[in-house]
């Protein structure tokens, strides 16, 4: 496009950017905790694991 | 096709695909045994070459691997890198020191290594190798690389074989609206908590099911062309709303598992999201939990007309 189509093109009316908050749940978003409540993690007696990702992430 | 006999869930080597994507999971050992989770069943294949192998054998864990933490989850699971490999750590909630698995994978794209401690298992019973987070932590770092990405969504199929996506953060609804979609007939749904988002060759946008459900536990390995993503709010009535496609990507990538640690995958995931809300319709669906909602999805979409408008098409 050169110039003198670029003047004559309709401008848009100008939108002053905004911020806005988008609400980030960390721990869902990084998997950072245990999803179902199916046992999960190892299950022998000395990492007590049985039952630790009972925290549902649906 | 599956490589475990049916009913059969132990095994020395097992193929998990998602979304296209295969990984070959394979015992070092015989005396190890490699059990496939229910929710995974579905999700088996040998088709084709797999993107990825692992190998999974026993090895006590120190407390720090070599390389630098290069991600942190505050929950369940670090990020370690070496010069020449990316390694997953898997402990207990306030445990990190005392890890219980390790998946190393060479940034080279060679067969990758699954360490298992044996002080933390009982070794004499088929072991969930890849068990949760570890299973979706591997895929997401596999579907960026391949340009798609996973939302937090349920994904359903409408009688019509469109697909039909509802964005949202839990306690928005998405098994909620799942289950209403299974009561009509002809409906699919695909997952009731992790749909993802694929681009074809020819440019379209498909849907697929993914291993990882939610509370109604719908986990589809099946796809579907992509007609509408929805993202969920509650209100007085049912309702559609536009949104800005800035706000939508917004929307959108709070919704989304990417992997932060990466930034060139974080820009292929903005890219993403900027194209499928550029070129699929995107709204704010307002909603109230009855059946009426499903009812207003295909009565207001385009293209989902003429769909169910039967009283008999609910069961």
């Amino acid at each position: 496009m050169n110039e003198a189509e670029e003047t004559q093109r309709p401008r848009r009316p100008y939108v002053a950017p905004t911020i806005e908050k988008v609400e980030l749940r960390p721990q869902e978003a990084v998997l950072g905790f245990c999803k179902s409540t199916t046992v999960a993690g190892p299950v022998a007696g000395k990492c007590k694991a049985v039952g630790a990702c009972a925290t549902l992430g649906s | 096709m599956s490589v475990v006999p049916p009913g059969a869930r132990s095994t020395a080597r097992y193929v998990l695909g998602v979304a296209g994507i295969r990984v070959a999971v394979e015992s070092a050992s015989g005396a190890l045994r490699l059990d496939v989770p229910p929710s995974s069943v579905a999700f088996l294949s040998d088709d084709g070459a797999p993107d990825l192998v692992l190998r999974v054998d026993w090895r006590a864990l120190g407390a720090e691997p070599e390389g630098h933490l290069l991600f942190e989850s505050g929950g369940v699971w670090r990020l370690f890198a070496t010069p020449t490999a990316h390694v997953y750590r898997c402990h207990l909630p306030g445990q990190a020191l005392q890890p219980y698995k390790e998946l190393r994978l060479p940034l080279d794209g060679g067969p990758g290594e699954l360490l298992l401690d044996p002080r933390c298992f009982d070794t004499g019973r088929p072991v969930d190798a890849l068990e949760f987070p570890l299973d979706e932590l591997l895929f997401l770092r596999l579907l960026a690389e391949r340009g798609a990405v996973e939302l937090h969504a349920a994904g359903v199929v409408a009688p019509s074989g469109r697909g039909y996506l509802f964005a949202g953060q839990s306690g928005d609804g998405k098994t909620t609206l799942a289950r209403l979609w299974q009561e009509l007939a002809g409906a699919a749904v695909l997952s009731d908590d992790r749909v993802v988002l694929r681009r074809g060759a020819d440019g379209a946008w498909s849907m697929h099911g993914t291993p990882w459900h939610g509370e109604a536990e719908l986990a589809s390995s099946a796809a579907a062309p992509l007609a509408a993503i929805l993202l969920l709010a509650r209100g007085p009535r049912q309702a559609l709303l536009e949104m800005r496609p800035a706000e939508a990507v917004a929307a959108l990538l709070a919704r989304s598992f990417v992997p932060f640690h990466d930034s060139a995958a974080m820009e292929r995931a903005l890219t993403l999201l900027d194209d499928v809300v550029g070129s699929v319709p995107c709204r704010r669906f307002a909603f109230v939990p009855d059946a009426s909602a499903v009812r207003f999805v295909l009565e207001s979409l385009p293209g989902a007309t003429a769909l169910a408008q039967a009283d008999g098409d609910w069961e």
